[in-house]
């Protein structure tokens, strides 16, 4: 029993140091503009590690008159300019401005600021909360050169040594464990870990078939709960592309080259996510890719994006590491790191990937037509292949194909030319499941 | 137990053979880049477009026309002063290309040019104090609309002005992509955004290589 309450306390304390909630702004700086340009642009990260989602509704700032928040928008080879009211960044997200892509447009009323200077801004939330942040002026050109280096001196902060020391976890051991712990039946202790998970996470337990905790055998039948069936509508159109999860877009994209985008110049090949296998990855050139981000709050099973039939199934061995956004922007490769599952479906839009990314204390994963494929007690050291059975197995565009029994990231590849992502889809929006993020062609 | 011997022999045979696959790798890279020169990234060929006349005005108020071009790699850029971020990104981008190739010997004399699409706010002395942000290495050529779309036309872009907002402020929408012209007036390449300088600075180096062997 002493054991018992051992794995409560340290669940309770991985539950609540995820519990911190903030906004943080990073790297803001301000574009210094040649003479005679009534605006400069400026750049910021915006990191939400809170567990609310969160708007950017105003930036202002007592040096410039007007700041409105811009997009680059660069339709084949034109390039325009759209203006935003808002910034929505779901709990756990990030949100990078670039340039040819997010900017602030900062009106300074021919008083143009000059490198060197520090410059407060202030940002507004649509909740009344605001943050003031220094901007430094830089050179366009100071910028460009040395992208790379003070990209690269960003890792000596706080955040990559606290997503460092993940090195150092025994990651499986640990995954093992919460295995254990969210298997536990004993009633007082698995009301209590979902209790205080649901307190925390502010866990809507209306939409969900069972409210109660104590209708919940374990934790992780709670964890992987299902919901009513009008909680998530399935667009019904037949030319649409839903989001498989509840979750929020990570990186979504262009695969070019057959690289995909991780972070922020943090990007790695289709071929490393694949396991190696370079026909398949062949298969996506210059196709697109999505990463979706499931958090500890969101409902945890995966549904078809679209109708398909089974190709193939993949697992692929790896490390644990979170996939938190912090986690992503600092350990390369990451996805194509981690332990993994590639399942394969031949859909009307060619073939299409989905990859359930395992990641520390997901136990496990499973399919619908397979089980559980990734027991953290029972560890796989090499790339399995599983060969379906005679019998093709096809699954509807909405229909549940697999979940992960602790949060973690989906990445979808389709091929080239075959759909259009929704106009208003940027990094860090928060998705739900049924509804549609992208038109096939 | 394997003798130090053998342990040197051996990871020395791996290191040659490590090496040589290596070499393998480059050359045949090599190769096939220069006996399939529809590879080089940005080319246009064969039939590369021959610009015929326009009349532009540099900052400086002298006329800029196809004549300008004659004899010089020229580096061609589209945007207005009042955009805040992709002009001025691609500009500084563009002037870096500049002064290092003027920095590599043997390199084919390059210049860089900045046509507005904006004439209405970019006169010619508002082109003037804004292109010498960029340290003299790129020349601003502006104009009527008409003289604009001499060239515009001829290049096949569009550019469209935003709605004015009550302040009278607007925005242009204009190509990202950056355009190289040959010593003869001819439309040999086209960049797209987002422009790095290695990158620019490579398909330069490969196009005029090309062309160079081809007349």
């Amino acid at each position: 029993m002493l054991r018992f309450f051992g794995f409560c306390g340290l669940l309770l304390a991985f539950i609540t140091a995820y519990a911190d909630s903030s906004v943080i702004s990073n790297n803001t700086w301000i574009a210094e503009a040649p003479p005679a340009t009534p605006v400069n642009a400026g750049y910021l990260q915006l990191d939400n590690t809170g567990l609310t989602n969160i708007t950017l509704v105003a930036i202002s700032s007592t040096r410039f008159p007007r700041i409105e928040i811009h997009k680059s928008l660069n339709v084949q080879g034109t390039s325009r300019m759209e203006r935003l009211d808002k910034i929505e960044l779901a709990a756990g997200t990030s949100v990078q401005f670039a340039s040819g892509d997010l900017h602030l447009m900062l009106y300074n009323n021919g008083n143009s600021p000059v490198a060197g200077e520090t410059i407060p801004l202030t940002l507004q939330f649509a909740d009344g909360t605001s943050i003031t942040v220094e901007a430094e002026v830089r050179k366009m050109s100071d910028n460009n050169s040395t992208h790379k280096e003070s990209d690269d001196a960003t890792t000596g902060s706080w955040t990559d040594y606290a997503v460092m020391y993940q090195y150092l976890l025994p990651q499986h051991w640990l995954s093992a464990m919460m295995y254990k712990i969210t298997r536990i039946r004993w009633s007082p202790l698995k009301n209590l870990m979902i209790n205080t998970f649901i307190r925390t996470y502010h866990v809507d337990m209306s939409i969900a078939v069972k409210h109660k905790p104590q209708d919940y055998r374990t934790f992780n039948e709670f964890f992987t709960r299902s919901l009513q069936d009008t909680a998530r509508p399935v667009d019904p159109g037949i030319y649409s592309l839903i989001s498989p999860v509840d979750g929020a877009i990570s990186q979504f994209g262009r695969i070019s080259n057959g690289r995909l985008i991780q972070a922020k110049n943090h990007d790695y090949t289709v071929e490393q996510l694949l396991g190696g296998d370079s026909a398949l990855a062949g298969q996506f050139n210059n196709g697109e890719f999505i990463t979706i981000y499931l958090s500890p709050k969101d409902y945890h099973r995966i549904h078809m994006p679209v109708t398909g039939t089974l190709q193939s199934m993949t697992y692929i061995p790896g490390n644990l590491f979170s996939v938190n956004p912090a986690t992503t922007r600092t350990i390369d490769n990451l996805f194509a790191r981690n332990e993994r599952l590639v399942t394969l479906f031949n859909t009307d839009i060619g073939n299409v990937a989905l990859v359930m990314v395992g990641a520390i204390f997901v136990g496990s994963m499973e399919t619908v037509w397979a089980g559980q494929i990734t027991p953290a007690d029972a560890h796989e050291k090499s790339v399995q292949h599983y060969t379906q059975s005679d019998k093709p197995i096809r699954i509807d565009k909405g229909v549940e194909m697999g979940r992960f029994n602790m949060g973690s990231t989906v990445i979808m590849l389709f091929e080239e030319n075959h759909l259009r992502w929704n106009k208003d889809t940027h990094a860090g929006q928060s998705v739900q499941l049924g509804k549609q993020i992208a038109t096939l062609k | 137990m394997v003798s130090r011997q053998t342990l040197i022999t051996t990871s020395m045979i791996l290191a040659l053979i490590i090496i040589g696959a290596g070499l393998g790798l480059y050359s045949t890279r090599y190769f096939q880049t220069s006996s399939a020169p529809e590879t080089i990234p940005g080319l246009l060929w064969p039939d590369p477009k021959q610009l015929t006349d326009f009349s532009l005005i540099d900052h400086n108020g002298k006329p800029f026309g196809k004549n300008e071009l004659q004899g010089h790699w020229s580096l061609l850029f589209f945007g207005y002063s009042y955009c805040p971020d992709v002009c001025p990104v691609t500009l500084s981008v563009m002037e870096q290309v500049q002064t290092r190739l003027q920095l590599q010997p043997g390199q084919p004399s390059l210049q860089s040019l900045f046509v507005t699409v904006d004439p209405q706010r970019d006169t010619t002395s508002h082109l003037a104090k804004y292109i010498s942000y960029f340290n003299g290495k790129i020349t601003a050529l502006g104009g009527s609309d008409e003289q604009i779309n001499q060239l515009t036309s001829q290049i096949g872009i569009a550019h469209i002005i935003g709605s004015v907002a009550t302040d009278g402020s607007y925005t242009v929408q204009h190509t990202s992509s950056v355009f190289l012209l040959d010593p003869k007036a001819r439309l040999v390449g086209i960049f797209s955004a987002p422009h790095s300088t290695d990158i620019l600075i490579s398909a330069i180096t490969n196009i005029s290589g090309f062309i160079s062997r081809q007349d």
